[in-house]
């Protein structure tokens, strides 16, 4: 013990090692409070049904998460009582356009004679042939949350990481007043979201919005009027054009950077062997920013599965059929809205559980990306 | 330059190429500014129309808004009526002083905390600091939003000890930043001609100053020497919306790789002639990394004045409320007066778009150093 202690805690390192938790120790300590221990205490909470109006709190073991993960595909038995003429309280009936609709929510599954999946509800039904199945799950809209958050990166991923990096070619020319324009591109990232989610609130009005006056001169009239937020269907990709508006400016600052760093030399080698514009962009621009474009995408990733400013501003209930519903809204709602918040501990804890999986396979696919070269 | 080989016809050919050339170059110069010129158009649009709707009546601000005139007001209907209704309605004053506080505190301890752990992480030879730095690396990756609903359970049931605990490191922090300003002061203050006061008022002038840089972690002890007494919860404070964000995994980060960077010759020199490793922190480094700290400021400036998640959730009134969670006011109290909505925007966007374009230099710079090298 003693020499453990002379090696480690006496002498230059014991003093280094006093000095650390000295200096470092404010940042160490206020990040294990803060950060470590609300994950911990996330843990905790997520298998109670703790309430934030300071209820008596009982430990509910998995429960929580076997709600939130609770998911099934099952085909549902045949029409117990055709109703073709006009559709009841609760039960099958044709629609107006002869599609078969199952009116669930006023019944339970086990009513149709699925009793063991009495805690579930109908997601969404589809037919294969002549069968009706259904996708089942415990907490539909945290399904539909996730789902809605995969369909927001993989489409602003890509689309913000190309279109930044074709601002910041334009940018990179060797033009005069070319920083003007940089500072124009750049200026919605110093502009606070909330603020710009409240103006396109108004720029997205289906009736007198500047968006769809424009797509309609633009287009001779082909395009829209789209409801955009008051649609199911455009509610998601309004949100999906600001944040790309708004965040796109960042990533081509970064790209900036990373072409401005690329000899120039290299172009120049690349002339005399007789490449064109193209060419010298596939093959020297390209592979010399990759340490850059990965680094946005991953942060980009990051960025986008965190959505909730835009949405809570814009779609403070989630959009109409919850279609701008997210993992971090719908734990936030839970939480703070509605008081839940062992329940929206477990959500915050798969939230984390996504965010950490997507990470560790986007860089197992850079290492066996570097292992490939 | 004579060119006796060549016949009239083949320099005016030449020539006539030449033109050509200059033509193409002129009119694809053209279209490329002419592309930017609109793409500037649609990344600046929405702004213009908010500045532009703040200043018109509240009934033309919806009338206005699928023609022209959205953006080219009629400069006789131009009035300050919505920006007045701001200040009737709101404490304008008091939100924006609540975001200028929160956000300058924050930044400011955050520099502080951040550096001097990255120092010690990137200098000093200690047990555990491959761990440490491990841990705080994996930790960029959990965001704010994921631990929202813990951390606001934990700060509503803070007990004594752990309020005792914070406030014993605030006021170690706001020592030691005495320590190093004093220090540093005193050549400053000759610097600047207190070299012919008295002893006394040279003191005292350094106190001052001292006191003054200091402000923001002296004000931080204060609030928890307050928190600790009173006890009860953190919700609806202002030191709940600094003291969790102070230290920051990323910032640490960015610091480190910068620390990691300059050459170690500085700082053994510096030891050689006896100085300690806060003076070398203090002395050698923070010096050497004025560019650092200037990229983390002005990111974390970005990052906090937009907050607006964690404010919702931590506050209550507009005692501590910061500007954009003040927004949502003129979204859900009746009247709902689309003018006041747009004005409020733009007095919030305005000042920091100005300062945005002042430091424009140092925007585009902090960013571009944030895209770490590989």
């Amino acid at each position: 013990m003693h020499t453990f202690y002379q090696q480690h805690f006496g002498g230059q390192r014991g003093r280094d090692f006093l000095i650390a938790m000295f200096m470092g120790g404010p940042a160490f300590l206020l990040l294990g409070l803060f950060m470590i221990w609300p994950v911990i205490r996330g843990i905790d909470l997520s298998r109670t049904n703790q309430r934030f109006d300071g209820a008596q709190a009982a430990n509910v073991g998995w429960s929580n998460y076997d709600k939130i993960l609770s998911v099934n595909v099952i085909r549902l038995p045949d029409i117990p009582d055709p109703l073709p003429e006009e559709a009841p309280a609760a039960g099958w009936y044709r629609s107006n356009d002869g599609e078969l609709i199952f009116r669930w929510r006023a019944r339970g599954l086990e009513e149709i004679g699925l009793g063991q999946y009495a805690d579930y509800e109908i997601a969404r039904q589809f037919s294969i042939r002549d069968n009706q199945y259904a996708v089942i799950a415990k907490d539909p809209l945290f399904w539909k949350a996730l789902l809605n958050n995969f369909y927001f990166v993989l489409i602003v991923v890509p689309v913000q990481t190309a279109l930044a990096l074709l601002l910041a070619l334009l940018i990179n020319q060797k033009l005069p007043y070319r920083n003007v324009f940089r500072t124009l591109y750049f200026s919605p990232v110093a502009t606070a979201m909330v603020i710009i989610a409240v103006v396109w609130l108004f720029l997205y009005n289906p009736q007198y919005g500047l968006i769809n006056q424009m797509l309609d001169t633009l287009s001779g009239g082909q395009l829209g009027p789209y409801k955009w937020l008051q649609s199911s269907k455009m509610a998601m990709p309004a949100i999906m054009i600001m944040s790309i508006w708004q965040g796109v400016g960042f990533q081509m600052i970064i790209f900036l950077a990373g072409l401005q760093d690329i000899p120039e030399d290299l172009y120049e080698a690349s002339g005399i062997d007789g490449a064109n514009a193209w060419q010298k962009f596939r093959f020297v621009t390209l592979p010399m920013l990759r340490n850059t474009t990965i680094f946005v995408v991953l942060t980009t990733t990051i960025l986008a599965f965190r959505l909730f400013d835009q949405v809570n501003v814009m779609t403070p209930d989630g959009g109409p059929n919850e279609s701008t519903a997210t993992m971090v809204w719908y734990a936030i709602r839970r939480g703070w809205g509605q008081s839940e918040v062992g329940y929206a501990s477990a959500v915050s804890i798969v939230f984390v559980g996504i965010v950490l999986i997507i990470s560790l396979i986007q860089r197992g696919v850079i290492r066996s990306g570097d292992a490939a070269e | 330059m004579t060119t006796g080989t060549l016949s009239q016809q083949q320099r005016s050919e030449a020539e006539r190429r030449a033109t050509l050339a200059r033509i193409r170059k002129i009119a694809r110069r053209t279209l490329v500014y002419g592309f930017m010129l609109a793409l500037g158009f649609l990344f600046l649009f929405p702004i213009i129309f908010m500045i532009v709707a703040a200043f018109k009546p509240n009934d033309r601000v919806i009338a206005d808004l699928s023609s022209i005139r959205a953006f080219f007001p009629n400069p006789s209907i131009l009035t300050t009526a919505n920006i007045k209704d701001v200040f009737e309605r709101v404490p304008f004053g008091r939100l924006a002083f609540n975001s200028v506080f929160t956000t300058f505190v924050t930044v400011i301890a955050g520099l502080f905390v951040n550096s001097m752990a990255a120092y010690v992480l990137s200098r000093l030879r200690w047990i555990g600091r491959g761990l440490v730095l491990g841990i705080i690396v994996s930790l960029i990756i959990i965001p704010l939003e994921a631990i929202a609903v813990p951390l606001m359970m934990e700060v509503n049931e803070m007990n004594t000890a752990l309020n005792l605990i914070i406030t014993a490191l605030m006021a170690i922090l706001t020592g030691l930043l005495w320590a190093a300003l004093w220090n540093a002061s005193g050549t400053w203050v000759e610097d600047a001609g207190g070299g012919s006061l008295p002893a006394p008022a040279a003191w005292g002038l350094q106190a001052l100053f001292t006191a003054i840089v200091a402000l923001p972690l002296e004000i931080l002890t204060v609030m928890m020497i307050r928190q600790t007494i009173d006890g009860g919860t953190w919700l609806n404070t202002y030191h709940v919306q600094i003291l969790p964000f102070i230290a920051e995994p990323f910032s640490i980060f960015l610091f480190y790789q910068f620390f990691v960077g300059i050459p170690k010759d500085f700082d053994e020199a510096a030891y050689v002639d006896g100085a300690g490793p806060f003076r070398i922190y203090w002395q050698i480094m923070v010096p050497l990394s004025r560019p650092v700290f200037a990229t983390v400021a002005i990111l974390k400036f970005l990052q906090f004045w937009a907050a607006y998640l964690w404010p919702l959730m931590a506050t209550r009134s507009s005692d501590f409320r910061p500007l954009m969670v003040g927004m949502d006011f003129f979204q859900t109290q009746a009247p709902i007066r689309w003018g006041s909505i747009m004005g409020y925007a733009a007095m919030v966007t305005i000042p920091v778009l100005i300062i945005f374009l002042l430091f424009q230099k140092w925007f585009v710079q902090s960013v571009s150093s944030s895209g770490v090298k590989g």
